[in-house]
């Protein structure tokens, strides 16, 4: 059975363009003209029981909205989905209890207060027992090591310390399934690095489900095997990340380095000139092409250095934003 | 640079920003509203109780158009800027002003007027109405000498609050969290001005006592100009005074900000 | 409800953190109470009496809105004055996805331990003087029905003054109208009787706001007879009941409207 079962999720919103002045607002009064923006057109996918899956889009493509309908914050317009046996937006109690977001720029803790008393108050929320309560909470500070910082008021705490305590008080209750809004946004590297650890142990330890948006590619390919791509409210991608870069496998990148200086255009002919000097040139050519043009290049400049590259997976994706829908 | 252009600048900037907020200014009139209502209708109970025709020195009549007139000017007079300067202060957006070409003082000051022009016009308009059906009940003389008087000294009441408000902003650069003071401030400034109720309620000694303070000019003085309760020659001499606590708190406004603007570039903020 | 225990522990320590801003707060109310004792003065210095009620027994009156505005400012006014907050930054998103009622969360969450000292203290003494200097015995029977008249006046206060608040689900700019609402909050200051008989109507049966505060001395004076008493009990279900309504509807709008 599956875990999450999405079909043709469909959500849109009405919204109202104001002119600027009184005589717009004045006209505005009596007709309002009622704009119409579908966030998500139509979405369907399905995720398993323990899978750790990457959501990935361009601002406003319709990511956060997704993830709120299926943690019942919003009301699809259309469509259906079940998650966990539950229909999210019926917002039955025993279905929150199994679930947990985070959302990396809101935060639930108590500015003021030490973090522990918002993970405690969590606690009570949930209604989890004392004893698992001390063990979850012994288990998951020493993971992400902050045990000496749960007395300490949230207020104080770096950023990247408070994002480890909003981790702490979001799987106090050991949720089945966890969606993360771009839990990293804003941390140093050492931080990622750390959440991204945590987040792995977790979906690996407990077999627990993750559902996650990021911006950072990092985070994605470090956690996520399977990634589903969406801009504009359409699904444009569902599958391995790193089959991505089939869809445009026909293309490849060549670096060259010269010893003394060559004209750009020189190089024109054998392929498309991402980047480049005199001395150091970026190639992207067909896959077909790629022997004879290093050949040629090779036979024909003072090359000192040269590689050959796949098409990094940021450009892969940004490639298949401008190209809609494929397959 | 030419002076007069940037102050038109910044007085039709301040205007630009009432007309923002319109709403929540006919909003708040109404507010206002409810206040003068209770009031009336407790005014009206306690006289008819006390069959007595004045109280307080006020006769009926006289209370009623205090408390209207009281509740107006007091709206219109109100400033709304102590936040934004203090929010100046501590989040150096001071900064920006010290290194234009421009003073502080003088920028507050014609937005504050630009705010206000347009709650000013609304006002007369208002008063107008209110003073035409005064008179008409036979509650109110109207002269124009007192007319013309209430307009200037309301002006005056307008600047003396400003210069007030401006002097007690200036202990934002000393005070660590400011919006809790200044509620008490604006709350006392209010009572004491006779906002709420004639200061007459207090007795006798508290009102000469207030007399010796700014407070009475800003409220208490206007309103009683234009009912007709203040006595000719005590008119001239109040908008004499009047204009002394201006002075006196344009004076200790620049002291006091000149003293601690050299405190704040020292620390730099 | 061990959950509100646990909150209102929360806000007592998030709170003695800054002492500062506890004697800010303690001062703020204190003097919004000393422009109420105003009308006091004016009350004992014309000596008024309302229906045959001395100046004493209109302590009754105002101790109890005292009370009652001491109430409101602690357990209501800081949650009524989040709840735009948290719609315009999206912290409702968070609370809709916890197993408790939202409405409990969001409108009960935080409690203020400063601003209502003043108010109470002050409030009770007044009632107590005025219960006292009326002559009123100090029965068991007595104290019962002031005690559930106040408590019926707590959930009306709730009900009422909430609804500025639910109007931000629809409307962004709503400061003004719980600006409006406060005002028309102290016109309870007085017992209703000073009012002329349709306002009292209104005040009564349209926006029942004058039973928060007239039911409990009136009672005390033996003014108020079963069939208004049994009209509060009613009024302060139904209002509950309808706000519950309009919170449903106010969340159901949210979650289909908004991104």
């Amino acid at each position: 059975m599956d875990f999450i079962r999405v079909r043709e999720l469909h959500k849109t919103f009405v919204y109202y363009r104001k002119g600027a002045g009184l005589k717009n607002s004045l006209k505005n009064l009596f007709a309002r003209k009622a704009l119409v923006k579908e966030a998500v057109k139509s979405v369907s996918f399905d995720i398993g029981p323990g899978e750790c899956v990457g959501f990935l889009g361009p601002n406003g493509a319709g990511k956060t909205t997704t993830l709120k309908m299926l943690s019942g914050i919003l009301y699809p317009t259309s469509g259906e989905a079940n998650v966990l046996g539950y229909v999210p937006w019926e917002r039955k109690n025993e279905f929150k209890r199994l679930f947990s977001i985070v959302m990396g720029q809101k935060n639930q803790l108590w500015w003021d207060l030490p973090a522990s008393e918002s993970i405690y108050l969590n606690k009570c929320i949930y209604d989890v027992d004392d004893d698992v309560y001390r063990r979850s909470l012994a288990e998951l500070s020493e993971m992400l090591e902050v045990e000496e910082l749960l007395d300490v008021q949230v207020r104080r705490l770096s950023l990247g310390e408070r994002m480890k305590m909003e981790l702490i008080a979001a799987l106090i209750h050991r949720p089945r399934l966890l969606y993360l809004d771009e839990p990293t946004i804003g941390l140093d590297f050492p931080s990622q690095k750390k959440v991204r650890e945590f987040l792995k142990y977790y979906n690996e330890q407990f077999g627990a489900t993750i559902l996650l948006t990021s911006h950072y590619m990092k985070d994605v390919e470090d956690l996520c095997k399977r990634t589903i791509i969406i801009n504009e409210g359409n699904l444009l991608y569902d599958g391995e990340l790193h089959k991505i870069n089939d869809l445009f496998n026909e293309q490849k990148i060549i670096r060259l380095h010269f010893s003394e200086p060559v004209a750009e255009q020189r190089l024109a002919k054998f392929g498309k000139i991402v980047s480049g000097d005199e001395y150091n040139v970026v190639l992207e050519l067909p896959k077909h092409r790629l022997k004879e043009v290093s050949r040629a290049v090779l036979d024909s400049f003072p090359i000192v250095d040269w590689t050959i590259e796949d098409v990094p997976i940021e450009e892969s994706i940004s490639m298949l934003y401008r190209k809609e829908s494929v397959g | 640079m030419n002076r007069r252009k940037l102050y038109t600048a910044v007085f039709s900037m301040g205007v630009q920003h009432s007309m923002e907020y319109r709403v929540h200014f006919f909003l708040g009139l109404i507010g206002a509203m409810f206040p003068i209502l209770v009031q009336y209708f407790i005014w009206t109970a306690v006289y008819q109780h006390s069959g007595q025709d004045a109280l307080f020195s006020y006769s009926y009549g006289q209370i009623i158009m205090y408390t209207i007139l009281a509740g107006l000017v007091s709206k219109l007079i109100a400033t709304q800027f102590e936040h934004q300067i203090a929010d100046d202060i501590k989040n150096g957006g001071l900064n920006k002003y010290l290194i234009k070409p421009i003073s502080y003082f003088g920028y507050r000051l014609i937005s504050f007027f630009g705010q206000k022009a347009i709650y000013y016009g609304i006002t007369v308009m208002l008063l107008v109405g209110i003073i035409w059906f005064a008179a008409s009940g036979g509650v109110l003389k109207v002269e124009a000498v007192r007319l013309v008087l209430f307009a200037i000294t309301l002006w005056g009441a307008l600047l003396l609050n400003f210069l007030i408000a401006y002097c007690i902003c200036a202990s934002a650069f000393y005070l660590h969290e400011i919006s809790y003071f200044f509620v008490i401030t604006s709350l006392l400034v209010n009572i004491l001005s006779g906002g709420m109720f004639p200061l007459e309620i207090f007795g006798d000694s508290v009102v000469k006592a207030l007399q010796y303070t700014p407070f009475p000019y800003t409220i208490y003085f206007p309103v009683n100009v234009l009912s007709g309760k203040t006595e000719v020659a005590a008119m001239y001499q109040g908008l004499l005074i009047q204009c002394g606590w201006i002075v006196l708190f344009f004076l200790l406004s620049r002291f006091a900000w000149h003293v601690s603007m050299k405190k704040y570039s020292a620390v730099g903020g | 409800m061990r959950l509100y225990g646990l909150f209102i522990k929360n806000c007592l320590i998030a709170q003695m953190e800054f002492r500062g801003n506890f004697m800010m707060s303690l001062i703020v109310e204190s003097v919004y109470l000393l422009a109420k004792l105003l009308y006091v003065l004016v009350v004992f210095r014309t000596d008024l009496h309302v229906d045959g009620i001395p100046p004493e027994g209109l302590l009754l009156f105002i101790g109890m809105h005292t009370v009652m505005t001491g109430i409101y400012v602690g357990v209501f006014f800081t949650n009524f004055m989040k709840i735009p907050e948290y719609i315009k930054d999206g912290s409702l998103d968070l609370m809709l996805t916890k197993p408790v009622s939202l409405q409990f969360m969001a409108s009960l969450r935080y409690v203020d331990l400063a601003l209502p000292i003043p108010d109470i203290l002050v409030g009770f003494v007044m009632i107590g003087i005025g219960w006292h200097a009326m002559d009123i015995p100090l029965t068991f029977l007595q104290l019962a029905g002031f005690g559930l008249l106040l408590f019926i006046g707590v959930i009306i206060t709730y009900c009422l003054m909430i609804i500025p608040a639910l109007l931000s689900f629809w409307f962004v700019q709503t400061g003004s109208v719980s600006e409006i609402a406060h005002s028309v909050w102290d016109a309870n200051n007085f017992p209703m009787a000073i009012y002329p008989a349709w306002v009292r109507r209104i005040g009564t049966f349209v926006i029942p706001l004058f039973l928060i505060t007239n039911f409990g001395p009136m009672f005390l004076l033996g003014q108020l007879n079963w069939l208004y008493g049994g009209l509060a009990l009613t009024a302060s279900l139904v209002l509950f009941a309808v706000v519950r309504l309009l919170w449903n509807q106010a969340v159901k709008g949210y979650s289909s409207a908004s991104s």
